[in-house]
């Protein structure tokens, strides 16, 4: 082989190691920062699932609705637009204590929450998103 | 036509009885002495062909050498050169004094082809066209009508030449072991290419299946505004609770009760009784401590405070 042969032949050889060479890099790096995405797939999917029983679920709501009425038949009851409005009248201590336990621990959606003390008892005013 | 900025060389004809004592770079044109030639058909049409042939075509004729071959076609027929460079080389060494001085080396035959009749080469030797194959021959067996000098003079050479500065860098089992390295890293370097594509490719998938499975939209930017959406819904419910939690357990003092509490998504209002003024900052710092105050106010006993959910 002669000397241009020969360096014609170094510079593609050189050419396309250096092509691999930076075609194998690229690969490795995509891997090494998107590998841990299927792992982080899989938590955001669960949270979001979680978070769309929790907020997205209307016979859930429903059912803390009627939880709640079990407690005290609401004086009112009605629906305004996208929220459902009960107002509670003369709750004794514990019948307000049960209440408030069943509002905080529900996934209901809440826009208002108002309670008002009425002589010895408490009257409730509550707007929940539908 | 001439290249105007080609160097002008002196061009020599060389038998192997010549002596050169050269001044600068020469052009040497060889003698048929110092190569064979075959004019043949062959079963074949194109040059690079008949030049894989060449070995066999010349096989018995040759003597033991490092063989090259010119081949070019002329007519219908092919016109083969079999030279040995270095046996060329160490012939030439006894011919010019200065081998340095050699830029390029041609042969007869590919540069007086079109001669016609006898060209007088020195006193003894002439050369001749024999069927369109250069060959030497006694200068007193023929009638010289032209001198070797007159051809070389302006003389328009031919591609096929022996290049002295092209010498052979590396032997063929060097070159092989070099190829071997460079192909072996540039294997190594496509497997592993291979190897992450497909994993990236099941990493992919696997991604897919997953939202496929949880009913996801696929796209990142779906995904990022339903999850900022419920993650919103999540923040603000767990502030409406946090607030009525922490106005509701505000510490009451003996005749103290709260008179109301109303959170909504943004503020939330809180009225107490309190027993006596001063316990009226008491419980200011204590929402402080959490909230920011927008509005307080005092009528009577009764501190009516609203804050920033």
């Amino acid at each position: 082989m002669t000397k241009k042969n020969f360096l014609i032949a170094l510079a593609v050889a050189f050419f396309i190691l250096t092509i691999t060479f930076i075609m194998d890099m690229r690969a490795k790096k995509y891997y090494a920062v998107h590998s841990p995405e299927v792992e982080r797939a899989k938590t955001e999917a669960k949270e979001m699932i979680q978070l769309k029983k929790m907020f997205k679920n209307k016979k859930a709501v429903q059912r803390a609705i009627d939880s709640l009425k079990s407690i005290k038949t609401p004086s009112k009851d009605y629906k305004k637009g996208s929220v459902y409005v009960l107002e509670f009248d003369g709750l004794n201590v514990s019948n307000l204590r049960v209440l408030i336990r069943k509002v905080m621990n529900s996934t209901i959606r809440l826009k208002t929450f108002r309670i008002t003390r009425q002589q010895e008892n408490a009257g409730v005013y509550m707007e929940v998103e539908r | 036509m001439k290249n105007i900025f080609e160097k002008s060389r002196e061009v020599f004809f060389i038998t192997k009885q010549s002596r050169l004592r050269t001044e600068g770079k020469v052009t040497l044109v060889l003698s048929p002495e110092f190569y064979w030639i075959k004019k043949e058909e062959l079963p074949v049409k194109r040059v690079y062909e008949a030049k894989r042939l060449a070995p066999s075509v010349f096989d018995g004729f040759l003597p033991e050498g490092n063989f090259s071959y010119i081949v070019y076609k002329e007519d219908e027929k092919f016109i083969l050169i079999a030279y040995d460079k270095e046996e060329i080389l160490k012939t030439l060494e006894n011919i010019v004094d200065d081998m340095n001085n050699i830029e390029e080396i041609y042969f007869a035959q590919t540069e007086f082809s079109d001669i016609e009749g006898c060209v007088e080469i020195d006193d003894k030797n002439a050369i001749a066209s024999i069927e369109g194959v250069i060959v030497q021959i006694p200068r007193r067996c023929a009638n010289p009508s032209m001198r070797i000098d007159e051809f070389l003079e302006g003389m328009e050479f031919s591609k096929y030449k022996i290049k002295i500065g092209a010498q052979e860098v590396m032997g063929k089992k060097e070159l092989v072991l070099y190829a071997a390295v460079f192909a072996l890293f540039t294997l190594s370097f496509l497997t592993e290419y291979a190897i992450y594509k497909t994993e990236i490719k099941k990493m992919q998938t696997k991604k897919m299946q997953i939202l496929t499975k949880y009913n996801l939209p696929r796209t990142s930017i779906q995904l990022k505004s339903i999850k900022n959406s419920l993650l919103k819904s999540y923040n603000t419910q767990k502030r409406i609770r946090d607030t009525i939690d922490y106005l509701g357990s505000v510490e009451l003092k003996k005749g103290e009760f709260i008179d109301m509490i109303s959170v909504d998504t943004k503020n939330a209002d809180f009225s107490i009784k309190l027993s006596s003024k001063q316990r009226q900052n008491a419980v200011i710092s204590y929402i402080q401590k959490r909230y920011k105050i927008i509005e307080k106010s005092q009528n009577n006993d009764i501190l009516t405070i609203k804050i920033k959910v």
